[in-house]
């Protein structure tokens, strides 16, 4: 087994917009008008050949999420983008990490669009499911103080959507459908992973121990980094008693890689500078808006940040993010040490924005890091076959008719229609003579 | 809890199993008092002038003193039904209703469900109306100093205090709080499309007070409010914005009681 999946993760943003201290947030504020869609076809295009190449490179995967009215992101429809790179690409896993299922007002979009996107792509997506940023509930108009409650009926109706046989009626405390009946059904069997990404709260790291979901930490420091990843196996093992797969963790952790040390903190620096300066720029009151947290929560969060001394991420230095282990920068040799440590201090058998875009760097840059983490570090963390979990697998659905002719049993009913009286025709057939003029009446027909 | 301990001291009553916080004092005509969305659990110099000339029942909305919004509380319904029990619970028949802000958006659907327990109505700076060429400001997601110039129409000065500074933890985490009930009731709509159908079916003597000039709710509003209520007048007080009962107490308790005893003459 690879001791390491690889994924390239793409926020999209729209780095073209003046510096952090001259706006007032990032989210839901920044004025569209900066936005030239010319410009944006170009960046659109751009990263869709990045994300592409991920699977030439030997990526485990590409991860893809929603954000709304921000520069931070440019993509608020992720379903999109994986229909895309469903098209696009033919092995790679396609992750959605998430959906933001409160600010759906009916989730079986998201188990429809899901299932849609796994049938199509022959079974090669996972589900992230989120319960959204605070900021997306003041874009979207979604009350916060019930998003908990709708993020959990959602993602439990979206589970049952897929794994039991409908009709069946649901009828929730924020959810009233009576007919949950979704066509397609998902590929995956029973269905689709589902993960959840989250930042340090423990909230969602207990629930997705309890669940045995994946567990996708946002970034944040190597200290933060280490009791959250020490909770999840904490709780799942004293609580749940299991021992969690170290693919059921993952660290999402941008890194750049380069000839030598030097040269990666080169080429990175002001990117990432603009990443955590400019992209990460929101104000307090947009991104806790009144009712997404308890009261009790924001208490603990704000005064644990003030006794730590902790900064925000727009106040650190360069040099604070490398030190922090918020960002991994270096030679191929400084990125292989660092992820063996994280592999040893954490457990974890994941990494999300290895190699790949930050901010505002160029496709070249983008590029360069990306041939370089596939040639010089993802080796290192692979059988000898170098080949990614997806390559170790045939694929889910058959590849050529002849492997479904030889594999998948006939349908239990061919499309059939009834003609006159007791006569039944099967369309598949219904065109050859020898078949339509065995039943009176139809030979002459028109 | 932010309840403060300066006024009088706070009572607890079981009101239809909901633990309900309030203040009472004074002596003569009982008054209830809806607070609004702002400066919702302080005693206020505005409450000690109401209480000079009247029987004051001051309740916190269920949630505020908690500072979160309780399981049950899904709609405007639910707090009128509290407080009609409220009402059953202090043995209040009829009592001056009196709404600030949201206490008057909460206040107008209480009086036009149960008229025969009000006497007299008095909306200060009310919200809740829809007025699509006019809407309320957004102070759901507003920052200390914008929601300061909006409250206060420029500096609170001697009333900063009364906004909580972000480096203070606790009161910031209690406005926080506070603010999430709010959010409960009026996060997806902040109006209700059909309060001016039950404002006009308030047959008592009412009165709105609202400042000349209003940044947090238009003063169109008010002037519709007083339209709608068939037996309603405006009064309007200058050099106040929408803290109006922090900014000028004696003068917003002074339109309130004398109309309350100019309808009991």
């Amino acid at each position: 087994m690879n001791r390491l999946e690889f994924y390239l993760f793409h926020l999209m943003p729209y780095p073209f917009i003046p510096p952090g201290e001259e706006f007032e947030s990032i989210w839901i504020t920044l004025p569209n008008a900066m936005y030239d869609p010319r410009t944006g076809h170009r960046l659109y295009q751009e990263y869709l050949e990045q994300l592409v190449l991920a699977e030439r490179l030997g990526y485990d995967g590409v991860l893809v999420n929603e954000h709304h009215q921000t520069a931070y992101a440019t993509q608020p429809a992720p379903n999109l983008w994986a229909a895309y790179l469903a098209a696009r690409t033919s092995q790679i896993r396609i992750g959605v990490i998430g959906n933001a299922l409160p600010l759906h007002r009916n989730p079986l979009r998201v188990a429809e669009e899901i299932a849609m996107l796994d049938v199509m792509s022959g079974g090669r997506i996972i589900s992230g499911h989120v319960r959204a940023m605070g900021a997306e509930y003041v874009s979207a108009g979604v009350d916060p103080t019930t998003s908990k409650e709708r993020f959990w009926e959602a993602n439990d109706l979206i589970v049952k959507a897929w794994t039991e046989d409908g009709p069946f009626p649901w009828h929730g405390e924020h959810f009233d459908i009576e007919y949950v009946n979704p066509w397609p059904r998902p590929l995956q069997q029973p269905h689709p992973p589902i993960w959840l990404p989250g930042s340090t709260s423990v909230d969602t790291i207990d629930k997705a121990a309890e669940r045995r979901y994946p567990f996708m930490l946002t970034p944040t420091s190597n200290w933060l980094s280490k009791s959250a990843f020490a909770r999840y196996y904490e709780v799942a093992e004293e609580q749940f008693g299991y021992t969690p797969s170290p693919r059921q963790l993952g660290r999402l952790v941008h890194t750049h890689v380069a000839e030598t040390d030097e040269q990666a903190h080169r080429e990175a620096r002001a990117h990432i500078m603009w990443f955590f300066r400019n992209g990460l720029k929101i104000p307090g009151h947009l991104m806790m808006p009144a009712g997404y947290n308890t009261k009790e929560s924001l208490r603990r969060t704000l005064e644990g940040k003030a006794k730590a001394g902790a900064k925000s991420f727009t106040e650190l230095s360069y040099e604070e993010l490398v030190e922090g282990g918020y960002v991994i920068v270096g030679s191929p040799q400084t990125v292989i040490e660092k992820y063996e440590q994280m592999i040893e201090d954490y457990r974890i058998g994941m990494v999300m924005s290895a190699g790949g875009h930050l901010g505002s760097m160029p496709h070249w840059m983008v590029q360069k890091n990306m041939y370089l983490m596939a040639e010089e570090v993802m080796p290192h963390f692979r059988e000898a076959d170098g080949k990614p979990t997806w390559g170790q697998h045939p694929p889910l659905a058959p590849q050529t008719y002849s492997e479904h002719a030889a594999t998948v049993p006939r349908p239990e009913r061919m499309p059939t229609v009834r003609w006159d009286g007791d006569h039944y025709l099967d369309t598949t057939t219904a065109h050859i003579p020898e078949v339509y003029g065995a039943i009176p009446g139809l030979k002459d027909s028109p | 809890m932010t309840i403060t301990t300066a006024g009088p001291s706070t009572s607890v009553v079981d009101v239809a199993g909901v633990t309900t916080t309030f203040r009472r004092t004074g002596a003569g005509r009982p008054v209830l008092y809806l607070h609004g969305a702002f400066f919702p659990t302080r005693w206020l110099p505005f409450h000690d002038a109401l209480a000079q000339s009247v029987d004051l029942v001051a309740p916190v909305h269920p949630g505020y003193a908690e500072g979160h919004p309780p399981g049950w509380l899904r709609g405007f319904d639910d707090l009128v039904l509290h407080y009609r029990s409220l009402l059953d619970v202090l043995d209040l028949d009829r009592v001056d209703l009196v709404g600030y802000d949201l206490g008057g958006w909460l206040g107008a659907q209480i009086a036009a469900h149960y008229p025969e327990r009000i006497r007299t109505f008095t909306a200060i700076a009310p919200s809740g109306l829809w007025l699509p060429e006019a809407p309320m400001f957004e102070f759901l997601n507003a920052s200390r100093e914008q929601l300061e110039a909006a409250l206060f129409g420029g500096p609170a000065g001697e009333h900063g205090y009364l906004l909580a500074a972000a480096d203070d933890i606790e009161a910031y985490t209690d406005a926080y709080g506070e603010n999430g009930v709010t959010a409960r009731l009026i996060w997806e709509r902040r109006y209700d499309v059909g309060l001016a159908r039950r404002v006009a079916l308030i047959d008592v003597p009412a009165q709105v007070i609202a400042p000349v000039e209003d940044h947090v709710v238009p003063v169109v509003h008010a002037q519709r409010w007083a339209e709608l209520l068939p037996q309603g007048r405006l009064v309007t007080l200058d050099a106040v914005d929408h803290a109006l009962i922090i900014q000028a107490p004696s003068r917003v308790a002074q339109a309130v009681t004398s109309f309350i005893e100019e309808v009991a003459a």
